[in-house]
C-alpha cells in the first residue's frame, strides 16, 4: 500500500515573479511502505525543495500530497502531526541542536509530540541506546564530533516514532567508515521497524547498494522513477539529469563492451564481484 | 630546493574547564617528520580527528608548534617577523567555502590578499585576470559571491591565493561541502595548476577517492604519520589503511577482491579501464 | 519564509547610478532624507517625487524588485497611519461612535506614509546599486578625517563590509534552522509573549553557535591571506571622482536649494 502519494505538485520560490521558473514542476510519484527511496539529481534540481513538501514545510501551489490516503492540504488535516510521522533529518546537524545536554535535545521532539517528561526521557534513552550513543547522553551537544552530532540530530527525529524517515544528504562530509555505518543503521531500521526511508544523495554507488527505488530530478521535473539498476544503467536518463554513472554501471558497460554477458539486475558490490569472478 | 620541512612536530591543545583553567592537554600532532619538495602533489589522508587539519594550520603559522619546527622555504614559523612572508609563500583554502570569502564581489575577494600586500591597483587588475583564467572562471569576475555554487566559491578562494603568487597551496578538505561533479571539476583544475604552473599542492582529505590525483599520499592517524607512499602503493595495504580508519576506494577495493579470487590484477587499479584489463 | 527579504541586497546592473562614486550616493541619500523631513508642502513633495522617480528610472533595477523591500515595512506603515488618522485633533470629516477622523489627521497620515515609503525606497536604491564593499569604501574615505581623532576608520569599514556580506548567509541559515526545528514540532507563532520568546531558543542557539564558528573560520582565512590590522592596505579600485560625480553633486545642490525655496512659497488654496 502506498504510504505517500505525490500528485502533480508545482512550486515556485518567488511567487511574485511571473517569469521565474518552477522549482518543482508537475511532480508525481508514490512511495510504498518499507520502501528505501533515493532522490538523485544535480545541485539545484529541486531535491531539497521536494522533501520540504513531504512534511508540509512548503505548500505546493497546485497538486496534492496524500499521506496514507489523506490529502495533507485539506482543511482539517493536522500538519504538526504529519511532521511527527514524516521526520526530516536535515544536512547540518548544527542547525538542530540547541539544548545543554544531548538527552534534553533528543527529548524535545518527543515532548512536543505530547509525551510526558518522564516518558519522553525514557524513550530518548532507548533511541540513544539503539544508535549506540547512550554514553553521550549528558554531554553538551556542541562538544561532540561531527559524526556524533549527526547521530544526535537523527535521534532527535527518530524519537518521534516516524513512519517515514527523510534525510537530506546524510552522507555529506562523513568519512567512508562512518558513512557505511550510517547506511547499515538505517537499513536495519528499515528491516526491523519497517520504517520507510527517503534520502537525497550524490553517491550513486551507495544507491545501488541500499535503495530499492530511485527518483531522478532535473530542473524541477522528474526524469524517471524506477529500480536502481534500471535507472542508473539508462544512459539517456543519466545524460538528461547530468549525472555521472556510478562505478558499478561503468564496469557493467565495460564488461558488455568486451563481449561478455553480465546480469544487469545484480550490481551491488558483492553481486558484481561474484559476476566478475564467474564471467565466462 | 626544499619547500617544506617539518621536524619532530608536536602540537598540544589545552583542554579548558568552564573557569578557563587548563585541566588537561590533548595531543593533536605527535612527532611528525615530513619534507615536501617543490612541485609535489601530496594528499594528507586521515579520518576525522586524525590531526590533519591541525597539521595544515601549522604550515602557515595559524597554529604554532608546541615542540619541534616547521620551516617553509627556510623560514621558521616560530619567527614572528617572518609570519607575513610565510603566508605570502603558502596559500590556504578551507573546508567551508562560505566562511573564507571576505567580499561580496568575486574580483574584490580575489584582491583581498593582494590589498594586504600593498600591491598597486593596476597589477592587481592584471593578476585577477590571470588567476581567474587559470581556473577557467573568467566569466565570474563581477559575480556576487553569495550566489556562487560551492565549487565556484572554492575556485575563487584558490584564485585569491594564485593572485598573491603563492607557490604552495594547502587545501583543507576543500571538497567536503560540494557535490560530486563540482568536486571532480575542482580537483582537475588543481591538478592542472600543479602540472602546468609547478604549484606545490597539499590536499587534506578524508575521501580516499581523491588520492588518485596526488603523486604522494601521507596517511595520518592519532597525530602520527602511519604511511607515506605513492597512491598505487598505498592501496595495496588494505589492513594498514583500515587500522587508520580508511576504507579502500571502490575500484581498488574491487580489484583487490578479484585478485584474491585469482584474477590477473595487481589490486592497485584506479580506473574502470584498468580494472577490466583482466578480461582481455 | 524569511528568504523573501530582498531589502538592501545589491542588484547587479550597468547603470549611471551604479557607476557613481559611493561617496556621491551616500551624500545623495542623506540629502534626499533631509529633504523629506523639511518638506512642508505639495511642491516639495513633487520635487522629491521627481528626484526619486528619476533615480528609480536611471538605476535600471526592476520597480517590482525595489518595492518588494516595502513588504517588511507594511505593518509599521499601517500603525503610523492608523494612529495619525484617528488621534490627531482637528476639523472632523467623519465620525463613527467615539472615533473621529479629522482633516489634519488624514494630511499628517498621508505625509507620514509618503515619507516612510520614500525613505525606504531612497535608501534601498543606495544599497541596491552599491556593493557593500563600495559602500564601506565610500564611508571609509568620506570619514577618513576621523583618523585624526584615533578612530580606526579602516577597521570599522572592513568590519561593516564583512557584516553586510554575511547578512544573506545568516538569513538563509535562519531559514534552514527554522525548517529543521519546525520538522521537530517547534512552533514559532503559537502562544503568548513568554511562550513565543521561549520558542526562539531552538532558533537562536544554533544561529549563535554557527555565527561564532563562521567568525572563527573567517579569522583564520583572513590571517592566511596576510591580513593584519597594523599594516597599511591598498585598494583594488581606489575611489576617484569623475565628471559625472561632480555633475551629480551640482544636481544635489540645486535640488536641496529648491526644496528650501518651497518652504517660502505660500499657497493657501492648494494644501492638498
Amino acid at each position: 500500500m502506498s504510504i505517500l502519494e505525490v500528485k502533480n505538485i508545482k512550486y515556485k520560490y518567488n511567487k511574485f515573479d511571473e517569469s521565474s521558473k518552477y522549482a518543482l514542476d508537475d511532480i508525481s510519484f508514490s512511495i510504498d511502505e518499507k520502501d528505501f527511496v533515493a532522490i538523485i539529481g544535480e545541485s539545484g534540481s529541486g531535491k531539497s525543495t521536494l522533501i520540504s513538501h513531504l512534511n508540509g514545510l512548503y505548500k505546493a501551489y497546485s497538486g496534492e500530497i496524500l499521506f496514507k490516503g489523506v490529502n495533507i492540504y485539506s482543511n482539517d488535516f493536522n500538519l504538526t502531526d504529519l511532521r511527527f510521522k514524516c521526520g526530516i533529518v536535515f544536512q547540518y546537524p548544527e542547525y538542530q541542536l540547541f539544548s545543554e545536554t544531548v538527552i534534553d535535545d533528543v527529548a524535545f521532539g518527543a515532548m512536543k509530540k505530547g509525551l510526558s517528561k518522564d516518558e519522553a526521557y525514557k524513550k530518548s534513552v532507548e533511541v540513544l541506546k539503539l544508535l549506540g550513543i547512550e554514553h553521550l547522553k549528558d554531554e553538551a551537544p556542541f562538544n561532540l564530533s561531527g559524526g556524533e552530532k549527526r547521530k544526535v540530530a537523527f535521534a532527535g527525529v527518530f524519537v518521534m516514532d516516524p513512519d517515514i524517515l527523510i534525510f537530506d544528504e546524510p552522507d555529506a562530509g562523513l568519512d567512508p567508515v562512518s558513512k557505511d555505518q550510517f547506511y547499515e543503521l538505517i537499513k536495519s531500521l528499515n528491516n526491523k521497524f519497517g520504517t520507510t526511508i527517503i534520502y537525497i544523495t550524490h553517491n550513486l554507488d551507495d544507491v545501488i547498494e541500499y535503495a530499492n527505488k530511485v527518483i531522478v530530478l532535473n530542473e524541477g521535473k522528474i526524469v524517471k522513477t524506477g529500480k536502481p539498476f534500471e535507472i542508473l544503467t539508462d544512459k539517456e536518463v543519466m545524460t538528461k539529469a547530468n549525472l555521472e554513472m556510478p562505478y558499478a554501471v561503468s564496469i557493467y558497460y565495460e564488461v558488455l563492451k568486451k563481449g561478455y554477458e553480465i546480469d544487469k539486475t545484480k550490481l551491488k558490490f558483492d553481486e558484481l564481484l561474484n559476476s566478475l569472478i564467474n564471467l565466462k | 630546493m626544499q619547500n617544506i620541512e617539518i621536524k619532530n612536530l608536536i602540537v598540544n591543545f589545552d583542554i579548558l574547564n568552564s573557569e578557563n583553567n587548563v585541566v588537561s592537554k590533548k595531543r593533536a600532532i605527535d612527532g611528525v617528520n615530513l619534507s615536501i619538495n617543490e612541485g609535489e602533489f601530496v594528499c594528507i589522508l586521515g579520518r576525522n580527528g586524525s590531526g590533519k587539519s591541525t597539521l595544515a594550520k601549522c604550515l602557515n603559522a595559524l597554529v604554532l608548534p608546541s615542540e619541534g619546527d616547521v620551516i617553509i622555504n627556510g623560514m621558521n614559523t616560530k619567527d614572528e617577523t617572518k609570519t607575513l612572508d610565510i603566508r605570502k609563500n603558502i596559500g590556504m583554502a578551507f573546508q567551508n567555502p562560505d566562511n573564507q570569502i571576505v567580499a561580496s564581489i568575486v574580483e574584490e575577494d580575489i584582491a583581498f590578499g593582494m590589498e594586504n600586500l600593498c600591491i598597486d591597483s593596476e597589477t592587481m587588475d592584471k593578476r585577477i585576470d590571470e588567476a581567474l583564467d587559470s581556473l577557467g572562471i573568467k566569466e565570474l569576475r563581477f559575480s556576487v559571491t553569495s550566489k556562487l555554487s560551492g565549487g565556484q566559491k572554492q575556485k575563487v578562494s584558490i584564485a585569491g591565493i594564485l593572485a598573491m603568487k603563492s607557490k604552495i597551496i594547502v587545501l583543507d578538505e576543500p571538497t567536503s561541502m560540494i557535490d560530486k561533479n563540482g568536486r571532480k571539476d575542482l580537483l582537475d583544475r588543481v591538478k592542472k595548476l600543479n602540472k602546468e604552473d609547478n604549484i606545490t599542492i597539499i590536499l587534506i582529505s578524508h575521501y580516499i577517492d581523491e588520492i588518485s590525483y596526488a603523486d604522494r599520499v601521507v596517511v595520518l592517524d592519532k597525530g602520527k604519520i602511519v604511511m607515506d607512499n605513492t597512491p598505487r602503493e598505498i592501496v595495496l595495504h588494505k589492513s594498514e589503511l583500515e587500522n587508520a580508519g580508511i576504507t579502500l576506494p571502490y575500484i581498488p577495493n574491487l580489484a583487490t577482491r578479484l585478485k584474491e579470487h585469482g584474477k590477473n590484477l595487481k589490486g592497485n587499479e584506479f580506473t574502470v579501464g584498468e580494472l577490466c584489463q583482466f578480461l582481455k | 519564509m524569511i528568504k523573501d527579504i530582498t531589502f538592501g541586497q545589491y542588484y547587479k546592473k550597468d547603470s549611471v547610478i551604479h557607476s557613481l562614486d559611493p561617496r556621491v550616493k551616500l551624500v545623495a541619500t542623506l540629502v534626499f532624507l533631509v529633504s523629506l523631513f523639511i518638506s512642508t508642502n505639495i511642491f516639495a513633495y513633487i520635487l522629491a517625487t521627481v528626484f526619486l522617480v528619476s533615480a528609480i528610472v536611471l538605476c535600471k533595477v526592476p520597480f517590482s524588485f525595489i518595492i518588494s523591500g516595502l513588504k517588511s515595512l507594511l505593518i509599521l506603515l499601517l500603525i503610523s497611519i492608523v494612529f495619525n488618522i484617528f488621534l490627531t485633533p482637528g476639523e472632523k470629516v467623519f465620525v463613527l461612535g467615539p472615533i473621529s477622523v479629522t482633516r489634519e489627521g488624514i494630511i499628517i497620515a498621508a505625509k507620514m506614509a509618503i515619507r516612510l515609503i520614500y525613505l525606504v525606497i531612497g535608501s534601498s536604491i543606495l544599497t541596491l546599486t552599491t556593493t557593500p564593499s563600495k559602500l564601506t569604501d565610500g564611508l571609509e574615505k568620506g570619514l577618513g578625517f576621523l583618523n585624526i581623532f584615533k578612530v580606526p576608520v579602516a577597521e570599522i569599514a572592513l568590519m561593516m563590509s564583512i557584516a553586510l556580506r554575511f547578512i544573506p548567509i545568516l538569513i538563509e541559515e535562519v531559514d534552514k534552522i527554522m525548517k529543521a526545528q519546525t520538522s521537530r514540532g517547534a512552533d514559532f507563532d503559537k502562544g503568548n509573549l513568554v511562550e513565543k520568546a521561549k520558542s526562539l531558543v531552538p532558533l537562536l542557539v544554533p544561529l549563535f553557535v554557527s555565527a561564532f564558528r563562521r567568525a572563527n573560520d573567517l579569522a583564520y582565512a583572513m590571517e592566511s591571506r596576510c591580513y593584519s590590522s597594523s599594516v597599511h592596505r591598498t585598494k583594488l579600485r581606489p575611489l576617484t571622482y569623475k565628471r559625472i560625480d561632480y555633475i551629480t553633486y551640482l544636481i544635489l545642490l540645486v535640488f536641496i536649494v529648491l526644496i528650501f525655496i518651497t518652504r517660502y512659497i505660500k499657497i493657501d488654496m492648494i494644501v492638498l
